[in-house]
């Protein structure tokens, strides 16, 4: 059973596509990863996915129902946290996390203070008073102190250190146990690929790529290290092996997933002594579709 | 305090940063105040150049204490001493709003997005942000009171009084940028630091009432900046010391801003932060709850100030009426104004006409939370909860309705009950009261106007404070030139009943009601219609 149904989706801002007939879906119970550089169209999606922005065409369901017209009906079946997350400065972070979690139909005490033990967070502060990483602790703490079917995470690690990231994993891997439905909106990889089991992958507004884990790689290549009896020869006349360097009988390069069987049997001759085979990262994955774009992109802050 | 060259750097680059981003904004506001002084000039030049019509209005103004204490006694009966005495009050505040308004966009808010780390980290000076925002504050009043200067000597008044009212307005405008350079150095939040530099203003305002210049305590007018302006004296043989007085407080305001910045951390006030409850209260448990919790500050500060302003009047009435009483100048005009009207009665209603629109600038105030949560992205965190749009809307807008009536009935209630212990006479508090709250209905429209700009246009919220200020030009004219009568129509407190003055409550005030449901619920139906940004 689908989630969330998402069918040609498109948005402008002006005359700017920022969505071009996205498609997408979640199916209960899913940690469902949602991967792309800043300006994609990820937080555009989400906001209409929550009733915030009006889509221009295509269809869009969530829990079943219409995120525009049945909006409060819907919202209290899910919590959702913002990429950027600004709280009332006036407001001590427990205030926030009780106010919106009785909003959203009451929650457990004892889950709120397992949940503020775990993040390390002091909420008798004033959240004018909190860092980025405690704010975003705050808005984490409110969404999964409730207990809801479906929670939609628009870059949640940001800010948070490397600690609470594990934290926040845990928290994730927790929901999937209960049963729980998981968006999670990200361009931290190695975060997608620790804890969702599909993805998609959104640049320029349209989605590129779209499945699990080993499907996606299958499109991509595998690194591959090799020690021969003899010097391996002809590896720079295929054109499906890329990156290679050669040191005597050591061999390193890259194959495009689909030709593994041919390599292997290709290398017999050589005498193959040992053969170490890496799948490729979500890293590799990105690269390979934004090229260097991509890694440029990367370097430069959040804005 | 030691100055570091490298505390400095990069001042120039913010400088031209604000400038590329209020390039709109600086002009507007910059012709704004302009038209202001200009037009203030223009209708005593224009249509008081007799002398004998200028010595009547004199002699009907001096002899009214509600307008002396508002805009001071006229110092000269000459074109140039009536356009000095009309700009002594509402020129300072109206640059003051300006300066405070430049100074804590450019420094707290600025800092609070958490720009200023960015900048910081960009080779920009501790101090840089400071000074850029100082230089283009202080820029902007000179450069205002250079045109007014060039202006009034152009309208054909004297250069020493034209001088004197333009420097008087670019140092007033100067003087609340240091203070508000001060103010946040001191807190965390920007709406924390416009609490307390507005409050100080308004504390100008009211010690510069207090000591008006016919009463007996016109010393305490010297412990008001506001006061000063008048005692410059412009048009009426001007005190030029007093821009020394000026200078001083502008320095050492100065030397404290850039002390304090130097002790604190970026992004840290000096005032402390308290530490807050745990847990949720039981009110803060739906949106009603928490529009209450963030907007209840503002509503008991306008509350105890606008109690303590009636007890004020009250107790300030007995001797306004023996001042009327004993004029009977005064009194002829009264009698062919209003008929027989009390003259108790008469001073009340003109305090009423005033603070009628004072109160809805707190409706204003009020109403543009509703922006300023969705700009925070405060209010997604409800929107995408259990609350709906509407919903939503509606419990700020709760405050914005019902704030400045709880206002009005505090203002009424304190200055009759004061009034009647003072003077003995039994009061009718019921006939104050429901003539204050007449003005509920023009209230409500100024914010039916926030609201609907708010639901449909949403970017250009903030020019409600633009048709704010036409209908309080509207009614600054009326006092002087026979503007045509559908001028006067457009703004709502025209069809507000003087009902002190025997004035009834009519179909007109029905509209006004109508007008205020009408533009509130177009704006709650386009606030539910729109992408929320």
């Amino acid at each position: 059973m689908s989630v969330i149904d998402i069918e040609k989706l498109t948005k402008y801002y002006g005359n700017f596509l920022a969505l071009n007939e996205v498609d997408f879906n979640v199916k209960q119970g899913e940690v469902f990863g949602f991967i792309g550089p800043n300006g994609a169209g990820k937080t555009t999606t989400l906001r209409i996915l929550l009733g915030m922005l009006r889509k221009d065409s295509g269809n869009i369901r969530l829990l079943g129902g219409d995120p525009w017209h049945d909006a409060v009906r819907l919202h209290r079946r899910l919590a959702y946290v913002p990429g950027e997350v600004n709280l009332w400065p006036g407001l001590t972070g427990g205030e926030v996390i009780d106010m919106l979690g009785k909003l959203r139909g009451g929650f457990e005490r004892e889950r709120r203070d397992k949940l503020l033990e775990r993040f390390k967070l002091d909420p008798r502060k004033k959240c004018g008073a909190y860092s980025t990483g405690n704010r975003q602790k705050v808005a984490l703490i409110a969404a999964l102190v409730s207990d809801v079917e479906l929670y939609i995470f628009d870059e949640p690690t940001i800010g948070l250190d490397p600690l609470m990231e594990m934290v926040f994993r845990e928290s994730v891997n927790e929901l999937k146990k209960e049963g729980k439905t998981v968006l999670l909106s990200s361009h931290i990889l190695s975060e997608v690929e620790a804890l969702c089991d599909r993805i998609c992958i959104i640049r320029e507004g349209q989605i590129i790529e779209n499945g699990t884990f080993d499907e996606l790689r299958h499109l991509t290549r595998t690194n591959i290290t090799v020690d021969t009896h003899k010097p391996i020869t002809g590896l720079e006349n295929m054109k499906w092996v890329h990156n290679l360097t050669q040191k005597g009988n050591h061999t390193q390069f890259s194959v495009d997933a689909e030709k593994i069987d041919s390599l292997l049997r290709y290398l017999t001759q050589f005498g193959v002594q040992s053969l170490i085979s890496v799948p490729p990262t979500l890293e590799d994955l990105f690269i390979s579709y934004y090229g260097l774009e991509y890694t440029e992109n990367k370097e430069t802050p959040r804005g | 305090m030691h100055i570091k060259k490298a505390d400095y750097s990069g001042t120039m680059s913010l400088i031209r940063l604000i400038l590329r981003r209020d390039r709109i904004i600086l002009p507007v506001l910059i012709l704004f105040l302009v038209l202001v002084f200009i037009s203030i000039a223009a209708i005593f030049v224009y249509t008081y150049s007799d002398a004998v019509l200028r010595e009547g209005l004199v002699l009907q103004i001096s002899s009214n204490p509600a307008s002396v204490a508002f805009l001071g006694s006229i110092l000269d009966s000459s074109v140039g001493g009536l356009v000095a005495w009309r700009s002594a009050v509402i020129g300072p505040i109206l640059v003051a709003l300006m300066s405070i308004f430049l100074m804590i966009r450019h420094t707290r808010s600025e800092e609070r997005k958490g720009r200023l780390e960015l900048l910081n980290s960009a080779a920009v000076g501790r101090q840089a942000l400071l000074t850029s925002a100082l230089i283009t504050t202080c820029g902007a009043n000179i450069l205002l009171g250079t045109i007014i200067v060039i202006s009034f000597i152009g309208l054909g008044l004297s250069w020493e009084g034209s001088v004197a009212t333009g420097l008087a307005m670019a140092l007033f405008g100067c003087l609340l940028a240091a203070i508000t350079g001060v103010a946040v150095q001191l807190t965390e939040s920007s709406s924390d630091a416009r609490y307390i530099t507005i409050t100080v203003l308004i504390a100008f305002f009211l010690i510069r009432m207090v000591g008006w210049d016919d009463g007996q305590t016109v010393w305490l007018s010297w412990f008001s900046p506001i006061g000063w302006v008048h005692h410059i004296s412009a048009f009426a043989g001007e005190e030029w010391w007093i821009f020394g007085l000026f200078t001083i407080f502008i320095l050492g305001l100065l030397f404290l801003a850039y002390y304090l910045s130097s002790q604190r951390d970026v992004g840290a006030g000096i005032l402390p932060q308290r530490e807050g409850p745990a847990r949720a209260s039981s009110t803060l448990t739906n949106s009603l709850g928490l529009a209450w919790r963030l907007q209840r500050g503002m509503l008991f500060f306008w509350i105890i100030i606008f109690t303590l302003m009636g007890v004020l009047l009250g107790y300030n009435a007995q001797t306004v009426t023996n001042l009327f009483t004993d004029n009977p100048q005064f009194m002829n005009i009264l009698t062919q104004l209003g008929g027989a009207a009390d003259p108790l009665d008469s001073y009340i209603t003109m305090m009423l006409l005033l603070l009628g629109q004072v109160f809805a600038i707190y409706g204003i105030l009020a109403a543009l939370k509703l922006r300023s949560e969705e700009v925070k992205k405060h209010s997604e965190f409800l929107i995408t909860n259990s609350v709906s749009r509407t919903r939503w809307v509606l419990s700020n807008l709760f405050f914005a309705l019902v704030g400045p009536v709880l206002v009005l009935i505090a203002f009424s209630l304190s200055y009759s009950l004061t009034y009647g212990i003072i003077s003995g006479v039994e009061q009718d508090i019921i006939r104050f009261v429901s003539a204050a709250l007449v003005y509920t209905p023009a209230i409500w429209v100024v914010v039916g106007i926030a609201v609907a700009l708010f639901g449909l246009v949403p970017r250009l919220t903030s020019l409600t404070w633009l048709v704010m200020g036409l209908f309080l030009i509207i009614n600054l004219l009326a006092d002087f030139l026979d503007v045509n009568q559908w001028v006067l129509d457009i703004s709502p407190f025209t069809h507000v009943p003087n009902m002190l003055l025997g004035d009834t409550v009519g179909w007109s005030l029905v509209l006004v009601v109508l007008v205020a449901v009408f533009l509130i619920s177009i704006g709650i139906v386009g606030y539910g219609r729109r992408d929320i940004t």
